[in-house]
């Protein structure tokens, strides 16, 4: 457990003085939910390290930003998976009138939902799957983000390229990467209805790059022009064996390494910015609660990586398709279903 | 483990001074990237440790465990994501037979290579290394490197496996321990795919008393 920020929010705001009198009883922010200065104190917490390069840093990336512009003051909290560590550090929080509490991670939803029902004038956000939208409150918004545009979007630029076979190669056959990979395919299919998929190859295992390498290699012998995949811990294997046959991929991610990055398209990734400043306009606002949120292309908080053109291999139009799509997503001219 | 011996636990921030021999690699002067002679470093392996750790991938958290009990090895991989309930286990136990290693669960490769897996790779190749050492074919050196404040031996993959890899990953071993904490890329000069974020947790049985 470390602490990513200074206490620097405890000394911007009026509530801030209480605070050090040690009287946190009585720090609620402003009788009508709006804080007391202009610039909203947030307190964050994350199950893992902020510095991930992965879920738990687009939340810190998401306050270091807002904090630049101003807006907001906050403390992070990292490692907070346990809720017997995670509950304390959010009653803490909010008896000392932090305006927003953010628990980042299905591991902190009960903590955050058990808190804020003693502290309703202090805005919380709790995340889960998506029968968490409706267990919103008063004072806790709820947060997650669409995976069916996840796997669309991947198989959307995947199509984009105008490579066919296209290979995947995926850790182990679970529910959630079925249906991913079904979105992939939709995806595809609507960029590039010719486009032939090769029967996925899974890698049997979370942690075995090697393995993941073999069946790229395989998958190659057999004509894949590109490779999707997902998960860092085989994608470092299968960005290797697609670098060192030329081949581009769709999904791997930055913790897979330089060599596996040098021939990937590009990768979805989450985007909290949006989400986050929201929520801060909300409080700011005394407008927040009662409600879920989704995380979507449409609202930016799903987002991809700038496209890698591999040497020139890929199209020069993929990134102004991409965000014809994303414009059609937003008017509702394409539907995802 | 008796109960006059507790477990040691170490964490990765925060090595806790103790008397164990093992703990003394940690605040040893190797340096970083120096080649050490790995015969010594197995032999004061405990025959027990567990690990828990995290991973985080872009869209989903992955909860490692693992940990050896003499020569039996066992690896579960939890994927979190934005869910009530995990989306999914991978379970993997292997035991170090003589000098082979051999897969009791979870064993996704062929017959021949559940029975005698030289192939090894992820988070329970310590058994590869066990088994090596017990048949005589330990790789002589290793590089030391800092992985979360922690030290570590990678060994080179060429040095380990007999096939040639397909990607260069080199596994890196807790020193004190010989759990497998992360992989080290030489093309990318960094950690990569299968390593655990900061903050895992190490256990391992206290040393004799005196």
């Amino acid at each position: 457990m470390r602490i990513s920020r200074s206490l620097a929010f405890l000394a911007t705001a009026a509530t801030a003085a209480v605070v050090l009198a040690g009287c946190s009883a009585s720090t609620e922010p402003a009788a009508s939910g709006e804080p007391a200065s202009g610039v909203i104190t947030v307190g964050a917490l994350t199950p893992g390290n902020a510095n991930d390069g992965a879920f738990n840093q687009a939340l810190a990336d998401a306050l270091a930003q807002l904090e630049e512009e101003g807006l907001i003051t906050y403390e992070l909290r990292e490692q907070m998976a346990d809720p017997a560590e995670s509950e304390p550090v959010i009653a803490d929080f909010a008896s000392q009138g932090v305006d927003l509490i953010i628990g980042h991670g299905i591991e902190l939803g009960d903590a955050i939902f058990s808190v804020a029902e003693d502290f309703p004038d202090v805005a919380f956000t709790a995340s889960g799957g998506a029968d968490i939208l409706e267990k919103y409150t008063d004072n806790v918004e709820t947060w997650t983000y669409d995976v069916s545009q996840v796997g669309y979007l991947s198989g959307y630029i995947a199509g984009l390229t105008q490579l066919s076979p296209i290979g995947r190669v995926e850790s182990l056959e679970l529910d959630f990467i079925t249906a991913t990979d079904a979105f992939f395919q939709q995806g595809v299919a609507a960029a590039n209805p010719s486009a032939e998929l090769l029967p996925v190859v899974y890698a049997g295992s979370f942690d075995d790059a090697e393995a993941a390498a073999s069946a790229t290699t395989g998958l190659i012998g057999q004509g894949a022009q590109l490779v999707y995949t997902t998960g860092d811990g085989i994608a470092a294997g299968v960005g290797a064996a697609a670098a060192d046959a030329g081949v581009p991929t769709v999904g791997v991610s930055p913790a897979a390494g330089e060599e596996a990055l040098s021939v990937n398209v590009s990768t979805v990734d989450l985007d909290m910015y949006p989400i986050v400043k929201a929520w801060v306009e909300e409080v700011a606002a005394g407008e927040f609660g009662g409600k879920g949120v989704v995380s979507t292309l449409q609202n930016g908080g799903l987002t991809y990586q700038e496209i890698n053109d591999v040497n020139g291999t890929i199209p020069a139009d993929v990134a102004t398709k991409v965000e014809e799509l994303i414009a059609g997503l937003t008017d509702g001219s394409v539907t995802i279903s | 483990m008796s109960p006059l011996r507790p477990p040691v636990t170490i964490a990765a921030a925060a090595l806790v001074a103790s008397t164990a021999l093992a703990l003394a690699w940690a605040a040893s002067a190797h340096a970083a990237d120096e080649s050490v002679a790995l015969a010594p470093i197995v032999a004061d392996w405990p025959d027990r440790f567990s690990v828990v750790g995290t991973k985080a991938e872009p869209l989903y958290t992955e909860r490692i465990s693992f940990g050896r009990s003499g020569d039996d090895f066992t690896l579960e991989i939890e994927v979190l994501s934005q869910g009530d309930v995990a989306l999914g286990t991978q379970t993997s136990t292997v035991s170090v037979d003589d000098g082979t290693v051999r897969w009791v669960e979870g064993c996704t490769k062929t017959d021949a290579q559940c029975e005698n897996d030289t192939g090894l790779r992820g988070f329970l190749t310590t058994a590869l290394v066990v088994a090596a050492q017990r048949a005589g074919t330990l790789p002589a050196s290793g590089v030391v490197r800092d992985l979360h404040g922690t030290d570590v031996v990678c060994i080179d993959d060429a040095d380990l496996y007999s096939a040639p890899s397909t990607v260069s990953l080199h596994p890196c071993f807790d020193i004190a321990s010989g759990a497998v904490l992360g992989q080290w890329s030489p093309d990318s000069h960094a950690f990569v795919g299968a390593t655990l974020a900061d903050g895992f947790h190490i256990t391992t049985p206290a040393p004799p008393l005196p």
